[in-house]
């Protein structure tokens, strides 16, 4: 009902006749499909959330805070399966690093909860630290904000217009639906026309068609500090994946005064440098590595790590294709396999797919926020080069599906700590069911495809309809456009089906980790208490100890072999040797030392160490 | 009688003479508020003991405050020279000045604490200071590492170790940190060099003076020294000398502009500002906005340094600031006889991530960095010749060095040769240069030092922008409408905003305000053509008209406004680094 009415006025608004044809179709499903914001929970359910599992298996998990937010929040930090006594390699995953992407902190905290309720298979070969929420005061402010807005940074203030003022000029909600949308006008700036096929969609003209520019976009909203720009300073100030040192953006004010100019991405770094033991760091973010295998020119991977890389996209696509089907099987299954632990009371499963309540996260808000239009930033590439021109005002669309991997964690990870870094945006594309035989194919990917989604699937409810409002400036505009983080986050049923495929890539790059093994360890007595001893230090797992990158940044100490002498001599070969890497699948190093050692010495240690695989302590008997 | 008389008038004519004799030279030389001896150097306790007595002294001028915590705890003391009856601290343009980031450059922080003490003392007794005072603010921070300086004063060191901060860096990466530094082997206090009697070395000693060491060049003739290096053990048996001692880092190499990763610019750090001492400074300088000059003290060399610190850097240096750096730096070679005015990455080496980098490119402030001392000015030569750091200090040839250690400082400066048997090398000779040498100036050329340095500060802080109001004038245009016209002029030569600074957008651009209860700004905008009156009318907002690149130095900024109205108006200049003109004279009436 609701659906119908919003695309008349639409219809009477464009007077189109396509539209009339769409009105004519139903939803698939009468079952209908939530939509975002709907399930997904704020700052403090997300905290109750964690702290749930910390309770439940305290043996397992601990969360701590690792900083305050600028907006008083607490970074949360789950640790699961530390062991002081044990040194094992960690994976440090970090989501939400843009506010607007929420799918990655609820795809974390299923995996902390499952990790938790069966970390067999991976707690006893690393540690996983989570981070489920880098941007809490951002997620909030998306969430929780009236009138409804796109918001990607965090909360620092800023003066986007250098008036003097900060974030007074905002995006307002002229139509009082609400939510923010965008705005478009017949002005002289002009440079995007409505496609034919479907009006809602703007773009460029082509000129080959001798097409002109009609409209002008803008985020809704009035010049509210009278400079004679729309909404050029609204609240959001850095990005924090766009805040971290490698191909860090200079001048840019969204990147950051400097990398690890905030609280969260300070503690962040602090964190990685105190914990020398993390291997991998795996961002979820709106940048997805995985998707596509790697390439060379294009690819800033050292050319020794790439099929490292290309073999982790394999691994990725293999675990995500057909998500929906696979996952929701091994969700099925991992029921199963729980029950019986239930039953015998050793360990409570965790609760399933925990929701928020249908409007939970629709609270007042407690400040009256202008929402931010979150600018993406430049894709990759855009680094490096000085930026002579002044960034453009903070008028991209909002709600930008674009990610950056300028400055961003998962980059910084690779090229600076010389670790694994990658990134997963974990939704791209809106699920649609195959049409009927015969009916026609949805369009397969961009602008269209979203709207055929809205249209079919979610019944209209995720694009707010254009109409007409007299703007005061502007005059005759058209306000309209995609909810916000609809396009970003999937409808909340999807997200066990997503966090079951990544728990299945997770296991798998667990199962590459590096892994040291002394062997051939021989002692010759050669008299005299001379003694010739032997040994191979290898790798049996199948990355190399360290990355080629690693050793090219030298972040990662080095293997080191050591023999512990006690009042032994050594007469050949060294007392600690320093490996930069052992390579993959079997690389090994032999080594010989000649010792002499006074009367009675029963044995020496050989200690095989390294800051993120491990020790290995061998004794080696003296007869 | 008669003859008594005259005796007793010579009597009081002595004495009167005597009374009027000492009078006189409180005149002279006025005896200081706070006596500091500028011919010693002060370790940490000391100095904070000597800034605390000069706060104390001159409650009305100084202020001091912790601005943060090093590494090991000791406070960052920063001293804000401000006299409140001028006006708070922030309304006026700043000098920062700072010194002694790498820890064994301890002179840096003697001239701080000479320029503290000079202003305050001569405040009110020297009107060029007086005069520079009132309108200025100077916050200066003497010591950026006070760990390293403390451990420079306390620990086993020579003249060049003790530069970094004291976060535990695993130099020789065996997996433990700060195991391996150096040891006083002979227990004097110093940290010499160490030198072994050996068949077939690479030096010989000179025929002329034994202490000297000459490095056999000939393939057939043979030596019979080998140099050892610094004194010190292996300490973790791992074959090498003082390979791993505290620390391993440099501040200097910490600062966002142009931060390169460890793997590229050695002592880097894990990210931009990772270190408290770098963190809590690079967030004092972006608070006070009104900074508009920046001097670090190292040392050594005599240098007066600029960037770019790296030829990458070079888009981000317009010619117009680098023309304005060059005439100071000009200025300071005449001021500082021993000293060179360089651009780093030419003249030196090339840096990522410096101090004076990150202060110009990132905020736009005009920034130098002075290497305090060069040896050869011991002898009284000007360096001339050498332009890397190496030359410098080792400036002049060691018997130089030992003449003037003999004959100027009696032999303080060096310590003999004197057989040692050390743990690893047997029987060897331990002597050379202390630590006090070679990068420090002797003591009796200290306060030359401090006094030419921060007279340099003053000329530099002078030369910030002054902008007074050149001419404000009202014109009728028809009855009850009006233009006013207002001029600033920059008296100085630095801009009130740095052509940097406008390229980059940093900071806030310069604003003039037209305001008045019964006018309306109709337009406003400045003013193109004097003799035309044509404006570049701005499209919104006439009655503020920004101002990106502020007034240049020496240059005046012209604006008309045309008013609608009558009554008084009231015009305010404001800029971030020039402070702030107000003018409410003018009334507009027919």
């Amino acid at each position: 009902m609701k659906v119908s009415v919003l695309t008349m006025t639409l219809a009477l608004v464009l007077g189109t006749s396509w539209l009339l044809a769409q009105n004519t179709q139903t939803p698939e499903s009468p079952k209908q499909v939530t939509l975002f914001p709907d399930g997904y929970l704020d700052h403090d359910a997300l905290t109750i959330a964690i702290k749930k599992v910390e309770t439940e298996f305290p043996l397992v998990v601990k969360v701590t805070s690792l900083t305050k937010t600028l907006g008083g929040r607490d970074l949360w930090l789950a640790t699961l399966g530390h062991d002081p006594k044990v040194k094992k390699p960690a994976v440090l995953l970090v989501a939400n690093l843009e506010a607007d992407h929420l799918v990655g902190s609820h795809v974390a905290l299923r995996l902390i909860e499952q990790v938790a309720a069966k970390g067999a298979g991976i707690l006893d070969q690393v540690t996983l630290y989570v981070i489920p929420r880098l941007n809490s005061d951002g997620a909030d402010q998306l969430l929780k904000s009236k009138p409804s807005a796109d918001f990607r940074l965090n909360v620092r203030a800023m003066d986007r217009d250098r008036d003097g003022r900060l974030n007074e000029d905002g995006p307002d909600d002229l139509d009082g639906d609400g939510v923010i949308t965008r705005m478009r006008a017949k002005d002289p700036k002009a440079s995007l026309i409505a496609d034919s096929t479907d009006p809602r969609i703007l773009r460029k003209p082509d000129v080959a068609k001798k097409e002109r520019p009609v409209y002008s976009d803008y985020s809704e909203g009035i010049d509210n500090d009278g400079d004679g720009q729309i909404n050029e300073d609204p609240l959001g100030g850095v990005n924090l994946n766009r805040n971290f040192p490698h191909r860090w953006s200079e001048y840019d004010p969204e990147a950051g005064a400097n990398p690890a100019s905030e609280p969260a991405t300070l503690a962040l770094m602090k964190f990685t440098s105190e914990h020398p033991e993390i291997v991998a760091v795996w961002t979820f973010a709106l940048a997805d590595s995985l998707t596509t295998e790697p390439k060379k020119p294009g690819s800033t991977i050292d050319d020794a790590d790439l099929p490292i890389f290309v073999d982790l996209s394999k691994a990725y696509l293999k675990a995500t294709t057909k998500e929906t089907a696979k996952a929701k099987e091994a969700t099925k299954a991992e029921e199963k396999k729980e029950e019986p632990t239930a039953k015998t009371g050793a360990e409570a499963p965790v609760e399933k797919a925990k929701v928020a309540p249908e409007g939970k996260t629709k609270d007042t808000p407690k400040a009256k926020g202008q929402g931010g239009g979150g600018r993406g930033g430049r894709g990759p590439g855009g680094g490096g080069v000085p930026q002579t021109a002044p960034p453009a005002p903070a008028s991209a669309p909002a709600g930008d599906l674009n990610g950056t991997t300028d400055g961003s964690l998962a980059e910084w990870a690779y090229h600076q700590l010389g670790v694994i870094g990658i990134s997963s945006r974990l939704w791209a594309t809106p699920e649609i069911a195959d049409p009927a035989e015969g009916a026609a194919k949805p369009p397969a990917d961009g602008e269209a495809r979203w709207l055929y989604w809205n249209d079919k699937v979610v019944g209209g409810r995720a694009f707010v309809p254009l109409k007409a409002f007299d703007h005061p400036r502007l005059g005759k505009v058209e306000i309209g456009g995609w909810r916000p983080g609809v396009r970003l986050n999937p409808p909340a049923e999807s997200i066990d089906a997503i966090a079951g495929s990544q728990l299945v890539f997770l296991k798998d790059l667990i199962g590459r980790l590096p892994k040291i093994d002394v062997k051939d360890v021989t002692v010759t007595a050669r008299g005299a208490g001379l003694f010739e001893i032997k040994a191979t230090v290898s790798n049996e797992g199948l990355l190399p100890t360290t990355l080629a990158q690693g050793v090219r940044v030298r972040r990662p100490g080095p293997l080191l072999v050591k023999l512990e002498l006690g009042d032994a001599k050594i007469l050949s070969g060294r007392p600690l040797y320093r490996v930069d890497s052992l390579a993959g699948n079997g690389g090994k190093q032999e080594y010989r030392w000649l010792i002499l050692a006074p009367q009675g010495t029963k044995s020496l240690n050989l200690v095989v160490s390294h800051p993120k695989v491990g020790t290995t302590t061998s004794t080696i008997e003296l007869k | 009688m008669h003859l008594r008389t005259p005796g007793l008038l010579l009597t009081i004519a002595v004495a009167l003479s005597a009374a009027q004799a000492y009078a006189a030279d409180t005149k002279v030389t006025p005896p200081p508020k706070v006596s500091i001896a500028f011919n010693r150097l002060y370790d940490y306790p000391e100095l904070v003991e000597q800034l605390k007595a000069l706060v104390a002294a001159h409650p009305d001028l100084l202020t001091m405050k912790s601005i943060g915590k090093s590494i090991e705890g000791r406070d960052m003391w920063c001293v804000t020279i401000n006299n409140s009856k001028t006006g708070s601290d922030r309304s006026k343009p700043a000098m920062y000045v700072d010194g002694n980031i790498h820890g064994n450059e301890v002179q840096a922080a003697e001239t701080c604490l000479y320029l503290i003490w000079y202003l305050t003392e001569n405040y009110g007794r020297v009107e060029t200071i007086t005069k520079l005072v009132d309108e200025r603010v100077f916050y200066v921070i003497p010591t950026v590492n006070p760990d390293g300086r403390a451990w420079w004063f306390t620990g086993p060191n020579t003249t060049n170790s003790s530069r970094s901060g004291k976060s535990p860096i695993d130099d020789d990466r065996d997996g433990v940190a700060d195991e391996d530094g150096y040891e006083d082997l002979n227990g004097d206090g110093q940290i010499t060099q160490m030198r072994r009697k050996i068949k077939g070395g690479r030096f010989k000693l000179s025929p002329t003076d034994p202490r000297i060491m000459i490095a056999v060049t000939k393939p057939e003739e043979e030596g019979d020294y080998e140099l050892l290096g610094s004194e010190g053990i292996d300490n973790d048996g791992d074959g090498q000398i003082n390979e791993d001692g505290p620390g391993g880092y440099d501040m200097n190499r910490n600062w966002p502009a142009d931060w390169q990763p460890e793997h590229v610019q050695f002592g880097a750090g894990d990210y931009p500002l990772c270190w408290p001492e770098t963190r809590c400074i690079a967030d004092f300088i972006r608070d006070h906005t009104n900074i508009a000059g920046v001097q670090a003290f190292h040392n050594a060399a005599g240098m007066i340094l600029r960037g770019p610190g790296h030829p990458s850097r070079q888009a981000d240096y317009p010619a117009g600031d680098d023309r304005i750096h060059d005439e100071i730096g000009k200025v300071g070679e005449k001021m500082l006889p021993f000293y060179r005015n360089f651009v780093t990455y030419k003249d030196l080496y090339g840096v990522h991530g410096g101090f004076i980098g990150w202060t110009y490119e990132h905020l736009g402030i005009f920034s130098f960095t002075n290497e305090l001392w060069n040896n050869e000015q011991l002898l009284g030569r000007s360096a001339t010749t050498g332009t890397t750091l190496e030359r410098a200090i080792g400036g002049g040839e060691q018997d130089d060095q030992l003449f003037a250690s003999d004959r100027l400082l009696f032999g303080s400066n060096y310590r003999p040769w004197k057989p040692f048997k050390h743990p690893f090398y047997g029987d060897i000779e331990i002597g050379g240069f202390v630590k006090e040498t070679q990068r420090v100036p002797p003591m009796f050329m200290l306060e030359d030092l401090c006094h030419r340095n921060a007279a340099f500060v003053m000329y530099h802080a002078d030369q910030m922008p002054k902008l007074i109001w050149d001419d404000v004038t009202v014109a009728k245009l028809n009855p009850g409408l009006f233009t006013v016209t207002a001029s600033v002029k920059n008296i100085r030569s630095i801009p009130s905003v740095a052509q940097q600074a406008a390229n980059r957008r940093i900071g806030l651009p310069d604003t003039i305000t037209i305001h008045g209860d019964n006018l309306k700004v109709l337009a406003g905008g400045p003013l193109a053509n004097r003799d035309t009156g044509e404006i570049d009318a701005a499209e919104f907002e006439p009655a503020t008209l920004r101002l990106n690149s502020g007034v240049g130095g020496g240059s005046t900024v012209r604006v008309r406004w045309i008013i609608q109205g009558k009554g008084p108006a009231h015009v305010r200049y404001h800029s971030q680094k020039g402070g702030s003109l107000e003018k409410a004279v003018l009334n507009l009436e027919d």
